[in-house]
Parts: C-alpha cells; structure tokens; sequence
C-alpha cells in the first residue's frame, strides 16, 4: 500500500514492527524480502513515485575536497532512488576485496567472498541478470574473443548490465503486499533513542509543506544512501551529541569512491583485431555484458597494488590533411570552394608524402586512415582513508536540517598504483605483441587529470568491523551499540574493491534481510 | 608533423605504426642490399631509414637519449646490430624477408618478457624500438 504522507493527521503516530528508511536498491530489496512475512512493514521516502525538483533539493550539499559531482545530482531522492538513474552495470566484488591487505591501510571485511556467494546468487534475480557467472570463457566468442594475453597478470572479467529502475520494476510487488506500508513524502529528521541511546524508539518525520508524524518500531534499518545514511546518524545527536552510532568519531569517515579517469590510450599492432569484448556491449541470451581488464589477484599481491579495471573506448584519430582533403572534395564536388580554402589547400599539399602513402596502402593493402586507438578507462579501488568524510555543513535545507559537506580525499598511493597497474597492462599488451599503450598520468601523485570523476557510488561512510573503534556497525550491519538499529547499503562497505556497487548492495542487503526475519520471527 | 617539442599523438601513433608495423616489412629491402663488407655507418643510416615518418622516430629518440644519456650512436648501433644478429642476415647472403620479420617481432617481445622496457612520455616502449628511435636522432 502507498500512502501520501501529507495526507496524514498532523503528529499521527504509526507503528509498526520493521521501518525501513529510504526506496532505493536496498530498502526495496528488503521490502520485496519481507513481503508476507509475520510482521508488519513501514517503508518511508522522502521523494514521491516521480522525481520533484523540491524534494530532490533536499540533497544539495557541499564538495570540499576533489571535485566531485553536484550532490543532488549523483542521487536521486524519489521511489527507487539512485536506481532511477543507474547505468545498470553489475559485477560481484572480489575474494581478495574481502581481505585483509597490509599494504591497503584499513582493509578486511568481517568475513570472506564466500560467505556471501549465496546472497550475490539471488541478487541477480532481484536485479534481473543473467547466471551468476563473470569469468569470460563464458561470455567470449570467436568473433568476440579477449584480448590473448600471454601470462594471466592481466585478466578479462565479465561487466553484465542491465538498468533497471528499482522503483518501477517493484512498484507493484511492493503495493500488493498486504504487510506492506510505504510513506511518500516523507523525511525523517531524526532518529530518537531511549536515553542510554541503546534502542531507538522513534523517528521523527516531515514532509516538505510541514506536516509533522512519528514512526514507532521494534527494529529500524537506514537505507537511504551512503552519503544520506550518514548524514542522518549525524543529525540524531539528542542523546550522542556526536551523532548516533558516532561515539567514536567513525560516522561519515572514510567515503569511498571509485576513482574513474582516463589512464592513457592503447593502440593496437593489428587495427583489425577484434576489441569489441572490450568496447561494445555484447548479448548472450538477453544479457547484456561488456569485458574489462583487471589485475589478476596474484598480481595484486605480488606488486601490493588496488584493484583496478581497465574498459576501451574506441577513437578515431584524422590527420589535419585527411580532414582538408575531405573537405576540399564534398566542396568542389558541389562546386564551390570551402572557407579557408587556402589553408586546407596547404595542409594537403605540406604532407603530400602522406597522402601519397595512405593512397599507396589503400589501393594496395586496403589500410585506411585513421589510425585506431583506444582510450583506457579505469574504474578502480580507493584505499580507505579516515580523512576522506562526510560531515555536516553549516547550511540548512528547506526543512531546517544542516545540509551535508563532502571532503572526498584520495591519497598518493591510489594515483601511484593507478598508474602501475597501467603500466603492468602496457607490457602484457607488448608481450603479447598486441599493440602499445601510452599512459597518460604524471607522476605527480599529489594531482588528478582533469577526467578524474566518480560514478556516484558513495562507500564505506559507516564501515562495517566488528570492533566498535574501527566501523560503525557489526558484522550483521548493526549499530555498534544500539540494538535495533541496522544499515543497509553501501555505506557499510570497509573496502570498495573496483565493482559497480549495486550488485554487492543487494547481496548484503539480502543477507541482512534474512537477519532480521530470524529476529522478527 | 612534429611542431615542438612535444611529441603529439598522431606523429607517436604514425611512428609506432612504423616501428612495429612498416620497421617490419621496409627492412627487407634494406638489409637485402647489406653486403658483408658494409659499413657500420651504412648499416646505420639504413637502420634509421626504417621510419616512414623519420621526425617523429627522432623526436622518440631524442626523449630515450635524454633518459639514457650513456649511450651512443655507436654503442646503439652496435646493440642494435648485434640484437638483429644482422651480420647473421648479410653473410648468408640469403634474406629471408619472413624469418626476418618474425625475428623482429620476436624482439620486441623479447624485450617485455625481460623487462627491457622503456617509458618515453608515457608510451611503454620496447627497448630495441627505442633504440632505434635513438639512433634516427643521432646520426
């Protein structure tokens, strides 16, 4: 059932025994999961079922550190959240994401890969893909073959894409289900706790033209992003004045991104070997997938490096003769002479040599300009890093709350092993007689190129450990410290690994849906 | 056409094109008129002519002349020489133009099983094709 909060009695109080906060990927995976279950559901978003500029305002903020996408732009804040606006991309972390690395300050997960293969099985039915399955022998063909690398530094791995909008593929499940209840409209401004600050008892809510409600619950679980799930642990500070669950200054800490940039371009000996594993999107059986270069896990140990990913662009690249002598031929074919005639007229005849040479491989070889390249995009690792953090900002939004101020730090290790795992693909490619990469990183690791960005995959901001000093839930994704209340999303990750986060989101949000259904019955 | 100092894309994609791809097939003709008795400073100026677009190979080679200052235009040639085995190619007085061009590519592989890599502005290079690059700009 969808309810408009706005149509609620002022201060109404509802209860229910799980509140879920917040409709994206992981607050409708629990929904979905507690469809009939013995115990009544509330699940509350700020946004409505379509996007709205005023409530989408609620997640400005401001950047601070590296430059960084608009904060209400790398979100969205309606039924089904970011999943909106998702590119659909989906692979599963790696078992060496899991572990703990002494050469990647503050890794290690409270378990390994393996205990979330299960969980990562039945995302992939949540999230629509094809089997559960990445190693490329599957996916390649021979039309579509990987790139034959010589030693297995260098690995291919399977990307399967599918975006879906979580909001409109459940819609329905989620209105049909009698246990049910989803408030639209609806912004919680606080998380109340008894006065020890060991249970939560309530949540304070409002809707943007000011109603006010309440929401009592057993068990609460805060899936509103990983800046968002932050921000609201800082904003409920009655009782922890620091913020809830951030008696020791974790909360907002070590926000992760996946650094993405262009590392350089590869051009390959062969302009005719087949790259589109690499460039385009392949389907088999209507899923759609696409191949990346990563550093093989060994690889990664041996040179204590991140983990990394590498997908090409293909580029065409004419020479300024070409484009003259084109231009000169569809201008005179009509019968007129181009804008700077002359100009175009010196840039053939200057290189004639040229024109000459590319005429002579034409007619006798069937090569063609351009010459073909490929731009290297990297979607890698950050290295948790403590000063990397979400805080709140002395700005307010329109309902009175601080807005939130992202200072997104990247060290000199993550550009330094960037550019390494760069270099280890140059010479795999070299090796393989393949073709030659450029990298175009300086060696600067203080600086960033310009194409550096993120893919709006907001981690770690409360990490899970299972010592309280070091995360800000536990192993099961439960405030450290506070009985009832539990995290979903990425917010939880300690390590990002290079994956697209939303498969991983659901795997773990499944994982602590089947925890709380163990609670609650 | 290299303008500056800079080595721009095109001009290293159009070298690189030379080296792996034309160095391979243009030598041929090259070393097909070595004789027994040429000398180095012939072999040399053949070696260098490899580049269809020799500005772009000196650019190359004057950036691996920088990092690898000790090294000359005879200890190149000579390296070169002896890394082609090219005495090899012009006693037997037979050229065997494909056991030549895999030789070659053999070569460079060679050069990134074993490490003999060079990084010139970015571009992961084998040391031989380097080399030759260098040897275009000094002589």
């Amino acid at each position: 059932m969808f309810i408009d909060a706005r149509n609620l009695p002022e201060n109404k109080i509802i209860m229910t025994d799980v509140c879920i906060i917040g409709a994206g990927a992981a607050g409708i995976t629990l929904a979905l999961e507690f469809i009939d279950q013995p115990f009544q559901v509330c699940l509350i978003e700020s946004g409505g079922l379509q996007f709205d500029k005023k409530t989408q305002s609620l997640s400005e903020g401001e950047n601070i550190g590296v430059p960084y996408w608009p904060l209400d732009e790398s979100r969205l804040r309606y039924f089904g959240g970011s999943t909106n606006h998702w590119g659909g991309w989906c692979w599963p972390l790696d078992e060496i994401d899991f572990e703990t690395r002494d050469w990647v300050t503050h890794s290690g997960w409270p378990f390994r890969k393996s205990h979330i293969e299960s969980f990562y099985e039945r995302a992939r039915i949540i999230c629509k893909l094809g089997p559960f399955d990445y190693d490329v022998e599957n996916w390649e063909s021979e039309k579509v073959p990987r790139l034959g690398l010589i030693l297995d530094r260098v690995i291919t791995k399977i990307i399967q894409i599918r975006p879906i909008s979580f909001g409109q593929m459940y819609r329905d499940n989620i209105a049909r289900a009698k246990n049910i209840s989803v408030y639209l409209h609806a912004n919680v401004l606080e998380i109340e706790t008894n006065d020890a600050a060991k249970n939560v008892i309530r949540l304070r809510i409002a809707c943007l033209e000011g109603k006010k409600f309440w929401v009592d619950a057993k068990v609460f679980i805060l899936a509103t992003g990983g800046i968002e799930n932050a921000r609201l642990l800082l904003l409920s500070r009655k009782v922890q004045t620091a913020g809830l669950g951030n008696q020791n200054d974790l909360v907002g800490r070590f926000f992760m991104e996946h650094p993405h940039l262009f590392s350089g371009i590869f051009m390959p000996s062969d302009p005719n070997f087949p790259t589109e594993l690499y460039t385009g999107f392949g389907k088999v059986n209507d899923t759609i997938f696409l191949g990346a270069l990563t550093l093989s896990e060994d690889t990664q140990r041996r040179e204590s490096l991140t983990n990394f990913s590498a997908t090409l662009g293909r580029s065409d690249q004419y020479p300024d003769w070409f484009q003259s002598l084109r231009i000169l031929r569809r201008e005179i074919s009509q019968g007129e002479l181009p804008d700077d005639f002359l100009r175009h007229l010196k840039n053939v005849i200057t290189e004639i040599d040229q024109v000459w040479l590319t005429a002579h491989k034409r007619l006798l070889q069937g090569e063609w300009y351009p010459l073909k390249y490929y731009y290297i995009y990297n979607r890698t690792e950050q290295v948790p890093n403590p000063d990397s953090r979400v805080t709140l900002s002395s700005q307010r939004d329109s309902l009175g709350q601080n807005r939130v101020r992202l200072d997104w730090r990247l060290s000199k290790f993550d550009k330094s092993s960037i550019r390494r795992a760069s270099e280890i693909i140059g010479i795999e490619l070299g090796r393989a007689g393949l073709g030659r990469l450029k990298i175009s990183l300086d060696e600067d690791d203080t600086s960033w190129p310009p194409s550096l960005t993120g893919g709006g995959h907001h981690m770690g901001t409360t990490r899970m450990h299972i010592d309280p000093k070091k995360g800000v839930v536990n192993e099961n994704c439960q405030v450290h410290g506070i009985s009832n209340l539990f995290v979903a999303g990425s917010s939880v990750f300690p390590t990002s690994g290079h994956a697209n986060p939303t498969l991983t989101i659901v795997a773990l949000t499944l994982r602590l849906a089947d925890h709380i259904k163990a609670i609650m019955t | 056409m290299i303008t500056s100092g800079q080595v721009n894309r095109r001009d290293f994609l159009s070298t690189l094109l030379g080296t792996s791809v034309l160095l391979i097939l243009q030598p041929f003709r090259t070393v097909a008129r070595m004789g027994s008795s040429d000398c180095p400073e012939t072999i040399a100026e053949q070696l260098s002519n490899f580049f269809i677009h020799k500005q772009s190979a000196e650019m190359i080679g004057r950036e691996y002349v920088t990092l690898r200052p000790n090294e000359s235009a005879r200890t190149l040639l000579n390296e070169l020489i002896r890394s082609f085995e090219l005495h090899r190619f012009s006693m037997s007085g037979r050229i065997d133009t494909k056991e030549l061009r895999n030789f070659l590519a053999i070569k460079q592989r060679q050069d990134f099983e074993l490490s003999r890599i060079v990084n010139i502005k970015g571009w992961i290079l084998s040391e031989t094709e380097a080399r030759l690059c260098a040897l275009a700009a000094l002589i």
